[in-house]
């Protein structure tokens, strides 16, 4: 303790640099959380996209009608082709439409046929296929548990209750339209298939053509549901290439995170180099007294503590001030563990870096020339 | 008598440069425990650099220095650190005081680094003790920067002793000393020659050096009829 009593004797002497440098400190530290969770959503999005690519997925452009025209058979073609869960999967996002979760601010997802396998979504294996809703709730969901029962429905279709199955992993996510990142840590997720939602809710082709995939169809089927849709409706359908499309957007986001990672450590090199200099020029007028402090049985460890305690008691206060106004900027979001502990070892790691130098300087001093300096 | 070190052919030679200072060569000595002993010469001729030699402050170029009877180039940093912490107790030439600590603040610092740590009371007890003895009472909390010449060589003195060394080496203690204060300081050096203690003295004064047990006489490096 000793030790840390003459550091903070340096950071007083030394009090306008150290105050800058905690603001400096503070100041890029405010912002580490966006690279945090680049870098996380960076890899949740190579890991969805990895799992996505197993398969031969087709979605589509929709061109909405100016006049919204719909025949009968629209509905058999759809009932037809989406009869079999393995061919497809969809994801329809209904904002607060149950009473219940309205109440609670939960966005609810309908996902489809495929969704939870494609995206790793329910890997208790909850959906049973004999059930038609299964409903999962996010991560980090308050005020709902598994086995509460929630109504699913609105005032405008039939209301059921069902109960809550399972909760989904933490970062659950799937990719919509292949270039955005869903996370579903605070929502609900019900897993169905089509003709338990056709029998139940209200019909919107439009957002359901919209978000429709096909999964390892041939191209024959491809391409008869297209011509069904025109022939059978006012809308006009393309086919895309759904792997190729989020391909597109793994090398965005990497691309993305790479940029804002390099740019975010060279601010951060700049700012430790600064902080080496100030310490080397405090280290420069100190070598004086810590030749005197050896003469009288200091080790360069106790040396070394001293000069770990004085970049602490910048960095902590620095970091600890960033992470306070991260949480000001963004109050709603969730503190991961995980990003606690990046920032935790950034600011280590700061220490030790800013220290190497100067400890290895103080390695080669000589106390009998040192003990002469004014 | 236990002889406390024992140095035989001790060479330092300085480099700055292309110049070669041979600041201390061909240095054997012994000294007992108990003893106490005048270094005394010419400006320049090596004096604090023996010393410095001594007490582990620096590495000798070439030779043995035995200290206790172990080779003090097998120590390990932190013995080193540990030998100057117990075994030896510094009299800078030019006191080394940190300026902008008390003079109470200064002569703690040996005590920062003893191994059993006594309790705190105990630190403060042995501190203004030690600033007694050498005349400072009333002064401990004046900065060191704020203290005159003698006081400030009293306090390095105090400084030097508060840990209880087993050897005391000072380097012209009393240099900034009026002759009063002098022969005061000299006084305590000598009781605690005859409480056990041993001394190297780096002295000009012939009257302070016919004081001591024994006198090396030094010239350019060497000692002469020792
Ligand atoms: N660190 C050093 N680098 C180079 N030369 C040095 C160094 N320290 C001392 N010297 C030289 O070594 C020689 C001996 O110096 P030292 O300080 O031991 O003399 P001294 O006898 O104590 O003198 P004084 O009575 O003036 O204190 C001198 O010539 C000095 O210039
Ligand atoms: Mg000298």
């Amino acid at each position: 303790m000793n030790q840390a009593r003459f550091a903070l004797r340096d950071v007083g002497r030394n009090l306008a640099a150290v105050i800058l440098f905690i603001a400096m400190l503070a100041f890029t530290a405010a912002f580490l959380d966006e690279y945090i969770n680049d870098a996380l959503l960076f890899q949740d999005v190579l890991t969805q996209i990895n799992r996505v690519q197993e398969h031969r997925i087709v979605n589509f452009a929709v061109i909405h009608p100016q006049q919204l025209l719909i025949k009968a058979e629209m509905e058999d073609l759809l009932a037809e082709v989406l009869q079999d869960e393995a061919g497809y999967s969809a994801v329809i996002k209904l904002q607060n439409q149950a009473p219940r979760l309205a109440e609670l601010g939960l966005t609810c997802y309908y996902g489809f046929g495929q969704l939870s396998q494609l995206y790793g979504l329910d890997p208790a294996g909850l959906r049973d296929p004999q059930v038609p809703f299964t409903v999962l709730i996010g991560a980090n969901v308050r005020g709902l548990g598994v086995g509460d029962t929630v109504t699913l429905g609105d005032k405008f279709s039939k209301n059921i209750e069902v109960p809550v199955a399972g909760r989904l992993p933490r970062y659950a996510s799937f990719l919509e339209g292949g270039t955005h990142i869903n996370y579903l840590d605070e929502s609900i997720l019900v897993l169905t298939d089509y003709p338990s939602w056709q029998s139940f809710h209200l019909r919107d082709t439009g957002i359901l053509l919209q978000s429709i995939c096909f999964v390892d169809r041939s191209e024959e089927e491809v391409h008869a549901f297209v011509a069904g849709v025109e022939e059978y409706s006012s809308f006009k359908i393309r086919p895309k290439d759904f792997n190729q499309e989020i391909g597109e957007t793994a090398a965005l986001f990497r691309d993305s995170a790479v940029t804002n990672i390099i740019l975010h450590s060279l601010t951060f090199i700049l700012v430790a180099a600064a902080l080496i200099s100030n310490l080397l020029m405090l280290m420069e007028r100190n070598l004086r007294e810590y030749a005197i402090h050896r003469l009288y049985g200091a080790t360069l460890g106790d040396l070394a503590k001293r000069i770990l305690f004085y970049l602490s008691f910048i960095v902590l206060p620095a970091f600890a001030i960033g992470y306070w106004q991260m949480r000001k900027n963004h109050p709603f979001q969730q503190v991961t563990p995980y990003t606690l502990r990046v920032i935790g070892a950034l600011a280590v790691l700061t220490v030790v870096i800013a220290a190497v130098y100067p400890l290895l300087k103080l390695k080669k001093q000589d106390i009998s020339v040192d003990l002469r300096r004014e | 008598m236990q002889v406390v070190l024992e140095a035989s052919g001790l060479e330092k030679v300085y480099l700055s440069g292309d110049n070669k200072t041979h600041a201390v060569r061909e240095m054997s000595l012994s000294i007992g425990s108990g003893e106490s002993v005048a270094i005394t010469g010419p400006s320049g001729c090596g004096k604090t650099t023996l010393i410095n030699l001594l007490g582990l402050v620096i590495r000798p170029t070439q030779g043995q220095l035995l200290i206790d009877s172990v080779d003090s180039a097998t120590l390990t940093p932190k013995q080193r650190a540990r030998h100057r912490n117990q075994v030896f107790g510094y009299v800078v030439q030019d006191f080394a005081l940190i300026e902008d600590l008390t003079a109470y603040h200064n002569v703690e610092i040996p005590l920062l680094y003893r191994q059993k740590r006594g309790r705190a009371k105990d630190k403060k007890g042995l501190i203004l003790a030690a600033l007694d003895q050498v005349g400072l009472k009333g002064k401990e909390f004046v900065k060191a920067k704020n203290l005159s010449g003698g006081e400030r060589q009293r306090v390095a003195i105090a400084r030097a002793i508060v840990n209880s060394p087993r050897v005391i080496l000072a380097d012209e203690p009393t240099g900034s000393l009026d002759s009063k204060s002098a022969k005061e300081i000299m006084g305590l050096l000598h009781s605690l020659v005859h409480a056990g203690k041993t001394l190297v003295l780096v002295t000009h004064d012939q009257a302070l050096a016919d004081q001591c047990s024994r006198q090396i006489r030094m010239a350019d490096g060497m000692a002469v009829n020792s």
